[in-house]
């Protein structure tokens, strides 16, 4: 696919967002091929645990096999086609289709089939559910990729690997789990405006006015967000990964944060007698969260405290998980106090992430103008740093982010990509 | 409902001011008069819509929406300043309810148990939720309160679009 005329240095043709074609070349070239993020460890912990998910749309399973190796399935029989799993989460050790009875395990393996004497040679070696040529997990966040071959996950991570440590580091065990729930939405719009919307630092102070307003009203501080005094910085990290870096520009929010929250001044005297003075503050800020926006391309978001979901649906239907994550070795009221800080923001009636998906919509039904071209991602071209590593940084406002989703997808697109095998693995 | 479960029967009375104040509850809301509607409330009160069918606690879990009164407050503050983008335009609703059933609590409360059709229109878009209403009511039948309100929807483990609007 030419994308020259898609993606130039200034923008993007809103063809990218609407255009049936591209958006099926996306599901092939992107989904089906680069690592795309499936599951967190903590929600299939046993041997026989699973949860089901999509990869692009593709219907998979992620499973954990008797010998506790991480598998990813399709979730289509081989014989005709049905789902063979029907649950978003559980545990069993094999999956059955309840449309003629082929049975597999839970990884892969086809051992069961009714009435076998009507086949000659049934070959069941080759009929095991497909698996996910790669599967690789890196502190717990699985991702897989249909290419056979391609380059690592810790190569693919790039400099976003910094930033998955700092989110899992939070906990003073260094692991965190996402086992209280899920928020799911659905939007009526393009994946990618949630993919370029949760490192887009712009927005904030605009459309979340509502939420800093009252988080003002209550702490007396007014909003850091959303503008240029701020101390937060946007980074391109490589591969289509993007930050936005606010820890410099938090300072003592998340704090007072806390410290307004039902129960927060006892929970901070808690952790003051359980870790010290300095581990209570550097905790105390996690439950709001690690203090950035980190966008995995093309699908994994960690922002919050959350790790959060993008599932193409459509060139206009998109879904979305959203999994608040609690940490390992602190009290539960702290916790609990994490899920409600969330509970505020985000869900379908949340206080912010609602707005967020207000405006994709208006985008989407924008672009309906046949007449105006492009999309304009040019904020911040005149003031970006470029360190060592190809690392881009950008002001907290710059579009240095999105800039760096676009490069990616363009150099995907462009790509002939790796064809998932015919045959199962 | 086993025979040995023992329901405290509640008075015409009670029943007659709890059903009223539930209806006058929806009526604020479908009127979208949000300030008037947090005046139903009790100081210790919360609005509970939880995402797990059969979820028992709270706090444990996550929730679609677990509000305590102070909560409560700045969602109005919101609903009625002029940056929530999700409710501008806002949504228009209606809700029928029904199915009422009274449950006495010790001497000064009731419980209302009831069902939901709720039907809502945004920009051109019209969608339907359902479910069951739990109003604990605290008080006496000339002066009730709603200590609180819970909303079991029968799609909250669904994906949602824009459910900012009061359920």
């Amino acid at each position: 696919m030419d994308v020259s005329a898609l993606v130039t240095p200034t923008g993007v043709s809103r063809l990218v967002y609407i255009d049936e074609e591209i958006y099926r070349t996306e599901l092939d070239r992107i989904f089906g091929t680069t690592w795309v993020y499936v599951a967190h460890e903590s929600e299939i912990p046993k041997p026989g645990d699973y949860k089901t998910t999509h990869i692009g749309e593709t219907p998979v399973i992620a499973t954990r096999e008797a010998s506790g190796a991480l598998a990813v399935l399709v979730n289509r029989c081989t014989h005709r086609g049905a789902l063979v799993c029907q649950y978003r989460k559980g545990n069993s050790p094999f999956f059955r289709c309840q449309y003629h009875g082929w049975t597999f395990d839970n990884g892969g393996a086809l051992t069961g089939v009714p009435h076998p004497q009507g086949w000659a040679d049934l070959d069941r070696d080759a009929l095991g559910l497909m698996r996910l040529a790669r599967v690789e997990s890196y502190r717990g966040f699985i991702f897989a990729s249909f290419a056979p071959e391609g380059e690592t996950l810790i190569a693919h991570l790039a400099a976003a690997r910094e930033y998955i440590d700092l989110f899992t580091d939070m906990s003073p065990e260094g692991a965190i789990e996402a086992t209280r729930g899920e928020h799911k939405y659905v939007y009526e719009a393009n994946w990618k405006f949630q993919l370029e919307n949760s490192v887009d630092g712009y927005h904030t102070g605009i459309v979340h006015k509502s939420y800093f307003d009252i988080q003002a009203m209550h702490s007396g501080q007014k909003q850091f967000y959303g503008n240029d005094a701020s101390a937060g910085k946007v980074k391109d990290l490589g591969n289509g990964h993007a930050v936005i870096d606010s820890r410099a520009a938090v300072g003592d929010a998340y704090l007072h944060r806390v410290l307004t929250s039902p129960g927060g001044p006892e929970l901070i005297a808690e952790l003051r007698e359980k870790f010290g003075e300095e581990q209570t503050l550097t905790l105390a800020s996690a439950i709001a969260g690690a203090g950035f926006n980190l966008a995995v391309f093309p699908n994994l978001v960690l922002l919050g405290s959350q790790i959060r979901v993008i599932k193409p649906a459509g060139v206009a239907r998109t879904y979305v998980d959203v999994l608040p994550t609690t940490m390992v070795g602190v009290p539960e009221r702290m916790n609990q106090l994490r899920l409600r800080t969330h509970e505020a923001f985000f869900g379908p009636a949340g206080f912010g992430a609602p707005d967020d998906i207000e405006m994709f919509g208006r985008v989407q039904a924008g672009l309906a103008a046949t007449q105006i071209d492009p999309l304009l991602l040019t904020r911040g071209l005149g003031r970006e740093v470029h360190l060592e590593g190809d690392i881009i940084v950008g002001e907290r406002s710059d579009e240095t982010t999105q800039r760096a989703q676009y490069r990616q997808w363009a150099r995907l697109m462009s790509a002939e990509a790796h064809r998932p095998a015919l045959t199962p693995a | 409902m086993s025979a040995t479960q023992h329901v405290p029967r509640v008075g015409t009375e009670w029943r007659a001011a709890a059903e009223e104040l539930v209806l006058e509850e929806a009526a604020q809301l479908d009127a979208r008069k949000y300030t008037s509607w947090l005046e139903l409330f009790a100081d210790d009160a919360e609005y509970w819509v939880p995402l797990r069918e059969g979820q028992a606690d709270p706090h444990t879990e996550l929730n679609i929406v677990y509000d305590d009164l102070a909560r409560m407050r700045d969602r109005i503050v919101r609903l009625t300043g002029a940056f929530a983008h999700a409710q501008d335009p806002p949504s228009r609703t209606v809700r029928s309810i029904a199915g009422f059933r009274f449950e006495a609590a010790g001497a000064d409360e009731v419980i209302v148990r009831s069902t939901f059709i709720l039907l809502e229109v945004r920009s051109g878009r019209q969608q339907t939720y359902g479910g069951r209403y739990t109003h604990r009511l605290r008080g006496t039948p000339e002066q009730l309160r709603i200590v609180q309100k819970t909303v079991e929807l029968v799609n909250s483990e669904e994906p949602f679009g824009n459910m900012t609007f009061l359920l």
